[in-house]
């Protein structure tokens, strides 16, 4: 029953949005600096959205949306259209995530050195409920590749496919990271 | 698979709404990427130039001008005002001075023939942009003079019609178009102005190989050869003229230790790219090969110069005259403390093999250099800026190697007040000893100082204060070398260009006495020549580090540092009176011939030098005299004939108006004869490279 879902879904119709969507890709690439700016602008606000979801606290969001927004700039060049814009920005995003989270770890260790450069690390901000809240600590924390499927598939409400695809993996992976995440946190949710 | 079953806890993760980004941030956001697009958009084109706004990589700081509608309409615009401004002076200068404005010429005008109209009959260096401009520019005038009758809204074909036209002015005349144009061409590489820089380029091209077979050197056999594919910046330099000693009888210079010139030709040429003319600093290429000179006597006189006079192998009718210098090498136990700051760009331009991972390789390099004595510690700039390392004694390598490790190039933003924070390590971890700032970088100098000028204050104050720069410069395509050098220059540094692991070695390993440790400063030297057997001279290289006569004497005016074990080459191509050789013609009236007490001595050296720290030169003065001559350059040894065969390559190389006739094979043939021991094989490492040269632009 899956393996046909899967079928029909595999091969979607043109839809006109997509069709619009990589027409602009094209043209930035060519150069069109007009194209590449409606690209970012329709772009960021999904990207902010990402980098909050994943590392909670809008001070890094906006600055890892900034990250991959120079990112896309400097690489769109060498976007080969094999995969669709969007995984590939989700792809982008995601690493600059672990970029900045793995730096984060090392300003960690030299903060007080860091202090006077960038002295403004606000603390995260309230989630809406406290249960809420303890979810998506719960789920930040978990090993990285079981974080990343559990909120591209759960977070941004993608398919198995999509979140594959963005992932670098097998379809049959996700599900296994989604259930090895159910797994781990099993005593706490 | 898909069980969202209404129980389970993940359901809710989509139910929690992120709060919305601050429309500050999302500007920056914007701000930013279109920053990176801009540069990558260039980079896509390596003709466009780059590497040379100071402020260029800023700008995304500057929110507030966003939303001013000129920096939207940049594109129309500056399209409009280049077409306005530039169409009537390119027409000037087309109809007027046939493409060749005089200025960029002079530097061989006066001896050689440049041929004016070389640039038209060259179809086959540049066939296609070759021949857009000459019809388009005189299809120009119809439609142009159109436009500027009515004023309309025709920009667009009329900015098409003048993009041929301009690039003879533009490309001949970068200085005075600057001003001209400067709201609209300060965002260079705009997508919509690449075409009228490509064809610039193709013009230079065409011009440059023009140039070069003006004076003989047989440029256009190359075919397509493009001069170099770089966005690396130089300073444009005149060649040393030859002087007449009864006018001008004494030569000041400052002496250089900087190497970067021969790394950067090396890296192009074994590329397969012929190096630009002003990538060629000749005593760079001559001082990156290690001589062997007499050692110098102890620390307080840190050396002693060695002079040779030898035949001229381009010119048999002229002398060479090779000044030699090794610097003090003080004994391998005397370990020296230092206190060496990293200053590490990790700007996303960084993100190349050869640039961040070859610094990280360079450096576990020179870590074993170093021991408990010496202290380390890093700074990144760029996008993850701060302190990486706090210092931290050279023993500690497993720690200093993770700090390294942790590096990632990656970002675009304006980084922090870099270099403030690097002096501050610096001045933290004080030592007696060395103590000197590494600026590693691939050409952004973007550290938190964006005057330039300001900068090269900064640098020079701290030097004061006894804390010297070094830069290593990385990679191609972004490097701006005028600045590399002005820097290292008012840091009391050297500037080192390192294109692959074996150059890290040379600079970090094999040289890094000379690197570090400053044994003499402000070294200058005035050469004297007797009128009565001296009838012409010219300095070999060295254009940008000459200094006024009066320079000599003043302790105040900075010049070139030598490290220990540096070796630094000088050479003179001397016409000796009655030699038959001389270019200028005897005066007709009163030529008063000089009297002096030493009729026979043909040049007296005067060597200034300032031992380190100290506020007052010391000199040592040595005359040249008859028994230095040699009659045959094999007997003047290996080192002389090596150095000659450099400076011809260097000559020939940069076309110059001088000794361009030696062939490649004599080339090289007198390099291997100046091989010597060649420890280190650099020597048989130019001698390939003469080879590569020979290939590239071949003799006729």
């Amino acid at each position: 029953m899956h393996v046909s879902m899967m079928g029909l879904t595999a091969a979607p119709q043109p839809n006109p949005a997509t069709v619009l969507a990589e027409a602009l890709v094209r043209r930035a690439q060519n150069g069109d600096a007009d194209a590449f700016a409606e690209l970012i602008e329709d772009h960021y606000e999904r990207i902010y959205r990402t980098a909050w979801r994943w590392c909670g606290n809008r001070d890094d969001a906006e600055d890892i949306a900034q990250e991959v927004c120079v990112k896309l700039g400097a690489a769109l060049a060498g976007f080969d259209r094999r995969s669709a814009f969007s995984s590939w920005v989700y792809r982008i995003t995601l690493n600059a995530v672990r970029d900045w989270q793995r730096a984060g770890a090392r300003r960690g260790r030299y903060a007080q050195s860091l202090a006077e450069i960038s002295p403004t690390d606000q603390p995260p901000e309230q989630e809406a409920a406290a249960t809420s809240a303890q979810l998506w600590a719960a789920v930040r924390r978990l090993p990285e590749k079981q974080r990343d499927a559990v909120l591209l598939v759960y977070a941004e409400e993608l398919s198995h496919a999509e979140a594959a695809d963005i992932m670098g993996v097998a379809e049959a992976t996700i599900s296994f990271h989604v259930h090895a995440a159910r797994k781990s946190l099993r005593g706490l949710l | 698979m898909t069980d969202k079953r209404s129980d389970d806890p993940f359901a809710r993760l989509s139910s929690t709404p992120p709060p919305a980004p601050r429309p500050r941030a999302r500007e920056a956001a914007f701000a930013a990427a279109r920053q990176a697009y801009a540069e990558s958009q260039a980079k896509i084109n390596p003709t466009a130039a780059k590497g040379t706004g100071w402020g260029r990589r800023l700008m995304s700081i500057i929110t507030s001008w966003k939303g001013i509608s000129i920096m939207d309409m940049r594109i129309p615009v500056g399209t409009t005002a280049i077409a306005l401004l530039l169409l009537p002076l390119g027409l000037h200068y087309y109809t007027s001075t046939a493409l060749t404005p005089p200025e960029t010429l002079s530097g061989g005008a006066s001896v050689s023939q440049p041929a004016p109209s070389e640039p038209l009959a060259q179809p086959q260096l540049a066939p296609e942009p070759e021949a857009a401009p000459v019809q388009d520019s005189a299809e120009a005038e119809a439609p142009s003079a159109d436009a500027l009758a009515d004023q309309s809204m025709r920009t667009a074909p009329l900015a098409e019609a003048v993009a041929p036209a301009a690039p003879a002015p533009a490309s001949a005349h970068p200085a005075p178009m600057v001003p001209m144009g400067a709201p609209a061409m300060a965002p260079a590489p705009m997508p919509a102005m690449l075409p009228r820089l490509q064809s610039q380029d193709a013009f230079a091209q065409s011009y440059n190989a023009a140039r070069d077979s003006g004076f003989g050197m047989g440029a256009s056999a190359g075919g397509g050869l493009a001069p170099a594919p770089s966005g690396d910046n130089f300073a444009r330099f005149e060649e040393q003229r030859l002087k007449v000693v009864a006018e001008e009888p004494v030569s000041t210079f400052s002496i250089d230790v900087d190497t970067a010139s021969y790394a950067y030709a090396r890296r192009l040429l074994s590329e397969g790219y012929v190096p630009e003319p002003d990538a060629i600093r000749i005593e760079e290429l001559l001082n990156y090969f290690p001589y062997d000179y007499a050692p110098a006597p102890s620390a307080e006189v840190p050396f002693q110069p060695s002079l040779k006079v030898f035949p001229t192998p381009w010119n048999d009718k002229t002398q060479l005259l090779e000044i030699g210098i090794k610097g003090f090498e003080p004994p391998a136990e005397a370990d020296t403390k230092s206190n060496l700051v990293f200053l590490i760009d990790t700007s996303g331009s960084m993100d190349a093999p050869d640039k961040l991972p070859l610094l990280k390789r360079a450096f576990a390099l020179l870590l074993d250099q170093l021991s408990a004595n010496d202290t380390i510690s890093m700074v990144a700039y760029a996008g993850s800026a701060g302190i990486v390392l706090e210092p931290t004694t050279a023993d500690n390598k497993a720690k200093i190697l993770a700090a390294l490790d942790g590096l990632a190039a990656g970002g675009s933003t304006a980084g922090a007040d870099g270099i403030a924070l690097a002096y501050r390590l610096a001045e933290q971890a004080r030592v007696d000893g060395t103590n000197r700032v590494i600026l590693a970088t691939d050409g952004d100098f973007n550290v938190g100082i964006d005057d330039p000028q300001a900068l090269k204050d900064f640098i020079a104050e701290k030097r004061q204060s006894g804390t010297g720069l070094s830069i290593l410069g990385f990679g191609r395509g972004n490097l701006d070398d005028a600045t590399m050098q002005a820097l290292a220059q008012n840091g009391n540094g050297n500037a080192s260009y390192i294109s692959s692991f074996a150059e890290a070695r040379k600079v970090l390993v094999e040289e890094v006495g000379a690197t570090l440790h400053t044994i003499a400063q402000d070294v200058k030297i005035q050469v004297e020549f007797n009128p009565a057997t001296i009838a012409e001279y010219r300095l070999i290289g060295y254009e940008t580090r000459v200094l006024n006569r009066e320079d000599f004497n003043n302790d105040a005016v900075d010049a070139g540092d030598i490290g220990a074990g540096h070796t630094v080459t000088a050479l003179y191509e001397l016409i000796p009176v009655g030699s038959g050789g001389e270019q200028v013609d005897p005066l007709r009236y009163g030529t008063a011939t000089p009297e002096s007490g030493a009729g026979e001595e043909l040049a007296f050296l005067k060597l200034r030098y300032k031992l380190p720290g100290a506020a007052v030169s010391q000199l040592i003065e040595q005359p040249v005299t008859p028994d230095l001559v040699f009659a045959d350059i094999a007997a003047a040894g290996p080192d002389a004939q090596f150095a000659a065969a450099v400076a011809a390559f260097g000559q020939k190389l940069k076309g110059s108006v001088y000794g361009a006739d030696m062939s490649w094979a004599e080339i090289e043939a007198l390099a291997k004869a100046g091989r010597g021991e060649d420890q280190g094989g650099y020597r048989a490492e130019f001698i390939r490279l003469v080879q590569d040269a020979a290939a590239l632009r071949p003799d006729r």
